[in-house]
């Protein structure tokens, strides 16, 4: 599946707001996952998952642990899926 | 200080009852909710369907039900007690759990998905749900309590140990109070395969006219040191007085085979007084009931016998607790429930008579037995508050 960062982005914050069963107008792509949301380690590996399922490509590679907001993420997911592209 | 231990609140999440007064109705004593499970064992289980009570469903997805159970049941105990946790010293108030298997329903679902999907497609919370502490860590979090906790695992002697264990850590005084008692998902494939073996290594080898049936649910008692409670004004239902536990290794399947083992756990706990009611272990398990009939013909033979779980079945790491609220209601109430079937005859432990409740005085004192698989006995007795 091909998608430019802006549409990734959209579609991590629509992943989150349907795990948070919130609007995803709600979220913006400097929302705060921790501070602002409470969403722990192990809920961003449920939202990764889905993620992965969503775009039918292995994210098991991605370093997310750092990921402050889904821009963040969505930025490691789409440095993940240009890498792969080169290969 | 004062060193009593009193309970002073009841919450449950049982089969068909999710209150105090549905536990206690007199009309629902004789409503068995004992049905076929499966072709091979009976009992009775928990709507699938129930009310939430106030979880968010985003923390529902990450809990099994055993989990569920406990927050609903110690959110129930806590307005029972009518205590205001803003008002109470949270370092001092801890969390105490029985549990006997876990979190199978939730592990079920996810073993299907590894194996009929893959890996990717278990749920992060696989670990977290399963764990056998997690209705502990959920209630701390819950109520933001911060004291000593524990979980104890020990089949039905579970949560009698877990009531046992937070009155002795509030007599020594470090704790003002605390949550316990026991939950249980007996629900799913897994569980019964298991527990139809169960029955099978003590003896019963027909499943279909064994006394062995299961069931689930949550049951919770708030115990609190008598000076806290007074202080506050609360209900004092009963007086938790003492646990006594043995142990007598036997094959980790099977349950001990002498009665002297459980004869001193309900000595030691009696010391010179008498039990006017007895809540035995009765497990259903011919052998087993056997042995613990011995051991109260010897030791209280007169006194009256009950068995709150006939309605439901065997409730494992909730066991202790159903037995403990029903024993508190009991003292409080000065009371048996009218339909509850009750002996005097030492003649069998499963087949209860009705009771001359007008030929009995004050009930002073409840003792509540229980064993575990592996040889652990244990006897807690509750008296009536003064």
């Amino acid at each position: 599946m091909k998608m430019d960062l802006g549409e990734l982005e959209t579609l991590v914050v629509k992943i989150i707001a349907t795990y948070l069963e919130c609007e995803p107008t709600s979220i913006q792509n400097s929302t705060l996952l921790e501070k602002e949301l409470e969403i722990d380690s192990t809920e961003l590996i449920g939202i990764v998952v889905e993620t992965e399922r969503a775009l039918g490509v292995s994210l098991k590679k991605i370093n997310y642990t750092k990921a402050e907001t889904p821009a963040d993420l969505a930025s490691e997911i789409n440095r993940h899926l240009l890498v792969g592209e080169v290969v | 200080m004062d060193h009593d231990v009193v309970v002073t609140g009841i919450g449950l999440v049982l089969p068909k009852t999710q209150s105090i007064e549905d536990l206690w109705d007199c009309k629902n004593q004789t409503m068995s909710c004992i049905e076929a499970l499966s072709p091979r064992i009976c009992g009775s289980q928990i709507e699938k369907v129930m009310p939430s009570g106030g979880i968010s469903s985003r923390l529902l997805k990450k809990l099994d039900v055993f989990t569920q159970y406990a927050l609903l049941a110690t959110q129930a105990a806590l307005d029972d007690a009518g205590i205001n946790l803003n008002e109470v010293n949270r370092e001092r108030g801890g969390v105490f759990v029985g549990n006997s298997f876990g979190g199978w329903r939730f592990t079920e679902n996810e073993l299907r998905n590894l194996h009929g999907i893959g890996p990717r497609a278990v749920s992060p919370f696989q670990a977290t749900s399963w764990f056998p502490a997690a209705p502990q860590g959920q209630i701390t979090i819950a109520h933001g309590l911060k004291g000593y906790s524990k979980t104890y695992m020990a089949d039905r002697l579970s949560s009698l140990i877990s009531i046992g264990s937070a009155a002795n850590i509030i007599r020594r005084g470090e704790l003002d109070f605390a949550i316990a008692g026991g939950t249980e998902s007996t629900n799913t494939d897994f569980v019964r395969t298991a527990l139809e073996h169960i029955a099978l290594e003590n003896g019963d080898e027909n499943l279909e006219t064994s006394g062995f049936e299961i069931s689930e649910g949550s049951v919770f008692l708030i115990l609190e040191n008598k000076s806290h409670a007074k202080a506050r004004g609360a209900r004092i239902y009963a007086r938790v007085d003492a646990l006594s536990l043995l142990n007598s290794p036997s094959h980790p399947n099977q349950y001990g085979r002498d009665s002297s083992v459980l004869k001193n756990t309900m000595r030691c706990v009696l010391e010179n007084k008498n039990a006017d009611i007895i809540i035995p272990d009765a497990s259903g398990l011919r052998k087993i009931d056997n042995i613990e009939q011995t051991a109260i013909d010897a030791v209280c033979p007169n006194a009256i016998r009950l068995r709150p779980k006939q309605r439901y079945g065997n409730t494992f790491g909730a066991e202790g607790a159903l037995n403990a609220a029903f024993a508190s209601l009991i003292l409080h109430h000065q009371k048996l429930p009218q339909m509850s079937s009750v002996e005097h005859e030492p003649s069998s432990l499963s087949t209860p008579k009705t009771a001359k409740t007008s030929e009995i005085g004050s009930f002073d004192t409840v003792l509540i037995n229980a064993c575990s698989l592996g040889g652990a006995t244990g006897s807690l007795l509750l008296t009536k508050e003064m």
